[in-house]
């Protein structure tokens, strides 16, 4: 049986548990109370309201899935317990070799500038800088540089970064910058990669105001904002051969096109990233592709 | 002579988008929103979109908002 840690009202989850079929249990963090669980040294057993059951006997694989993004009004000692339980039965199924995708915290361990200086070998990247008092920002003077989050973590008056343009001799030395040449584009590409394939897809930049297409998207109608690319066989083996430098089975590369042309500069790879709102009517094998993955061994 | 006021990240941020609709029913029956099925989702994307006032950072259905939007630690942790 497949353990799925989520939170309740994930729509990609609730794809995959209707396409995976009846032998999987899914664990919502925002619901833990509602939850039987037990964790002893010799296992663990969770029992959901409705009787459906896992335990380190029968589980057969697991998968995170943005669990801890989810909210609860517990109290901050609460919420530590009961996410470090989670954390624990997620590693007991790590050692033992069952989880599938990308650990909990992989961008702690591999951020962005290692995995962009991997990416050199087989693509182009953007110059691009990480500094504390503007050490070697003079690199970037001269030219159009975007300022973009490392974390995308929320400031603490919710306020997210996205990619802005900015002046380097105008940035305040006090704070750490995550810097890069700005590339004018007329596409953003992204790359899901999902069990050795990759599905490519675009999105034209023209009409955006601003620099960053996740500010300007349609939330609301049927629309299908990126369309599916071919990109070819060199490319697909590009992706496979960095997933495997970076030791993934899944993920999200995202590129841009260097002007009106085809060529692509690489920007980053999201180890969890989002897949669903490339393909949202299922047309593509997304979903397919996923729910596979998810059964093999 | 006044002085330069310098950028900071803090000043280039912006609110993330928020979404004010009533929470989906979850079903520990069929481990989906209650009623959901796959025809549903391909036909009715977007009918669902929410932040629920906690700091997650994509839709119900799996949009990305901020730059990649694809902490898994972000949240009320």
């Amino acid at each position: 049986m497949l353990l799925l840690f989520s939170g309740s009202y994930d729509g990609t989850v609730d794809r995959i548990v209707l396409s995976y079929g009846d032998d999987v249990f899914r664990f919502n963090y925002d619901l833990w109370q509602e939850y039987d669980l037990s964790f002893t040294e010799h296992g663990w057993i969770i029992r959901n309201p409705a009787g459906r059951e896992i335990t380190s006997e029968t589980v057969t694989g697991a998968y995170w899935w943005k669990a801890f993004a989810f909210f609860t009004q517990d109290d901050k000692y609460v919420k530590a317990e009961v996410k470090y339980t989670l954390r624990d039965v997620y590693g007991w199924c790590q050692v033992r070799g069952i989880a599938k995708g990308n650990s909990i915290d992989y961008h702690n361990k591999l951020g962005k500038m290692t995995i962009l200086g991997l990416a050199r070998e087989y693509f182009s990247v953007p110059d691009t800088l990480v500094t504390f008092r503007k050490f070697n920002a003079s690199r970037l003077e001269g030219s159009q540089v975007v300022a973009k989050s490392l974390a995308s973590e929320l400031s603490d008056s919710k306020g997210a970064l996205m990619t802005t343009q900015v002046n380097v001799a105008e940035i305040d030395p006090s704070f750490p910058w995550y810097l890069q040449s700005k590339i004018d584009s007329a596409w953003d590409v992204t790359v899901f990669f999902c069990n050795g394939q990759s599905f490519p897809f675009r999105r034209s930049r023209a009409g955006l105001s601003g620099l960053d297409w996740r500010a300007e998207q349609n939330f609301e109608t049927l629309v299908e904002e990126w369309e599916p690319m071919a990109l070819g066989n060199t490319f697909a083996n590009k992706i496979l051969n960095l997933s495997n430098k970076l030791g993934v089975e899944f993920g999200r590369y995202d590129f841009m096109t260097v002007g009106d042309t085809d060529d692509l500069v690489f920007l980053e790879f999201n180890a969890n990233g989002q897949w669903v709102f490339l393909d949202p009517f299922d047309k593509h094998g997304l979903l397919d592709c996923v729910t596979n993955w998810l059964r093999s061994a | 002579m006044s002085a330069v006021l310098l950028i900071t990240p803090l000043m280039l941020a912006t609110a993330a988008p928020t979404f004010d609709i009533q929470a989906p029913v979850y079903s520990h029956a069929t481990q989906t929103t209650a009623g959901a099925t796959l025809a549903q989702y391909q036909t009715m994307y977007c009918s669902t979109t929410t932040t629920f006032n906690g700091t997650q950072t994509f839709t119900a259905s799996g949009k990305p908002f901020d730059s990649d939007s694809d902490s898994d630690q972000q949240g009320d942790c």
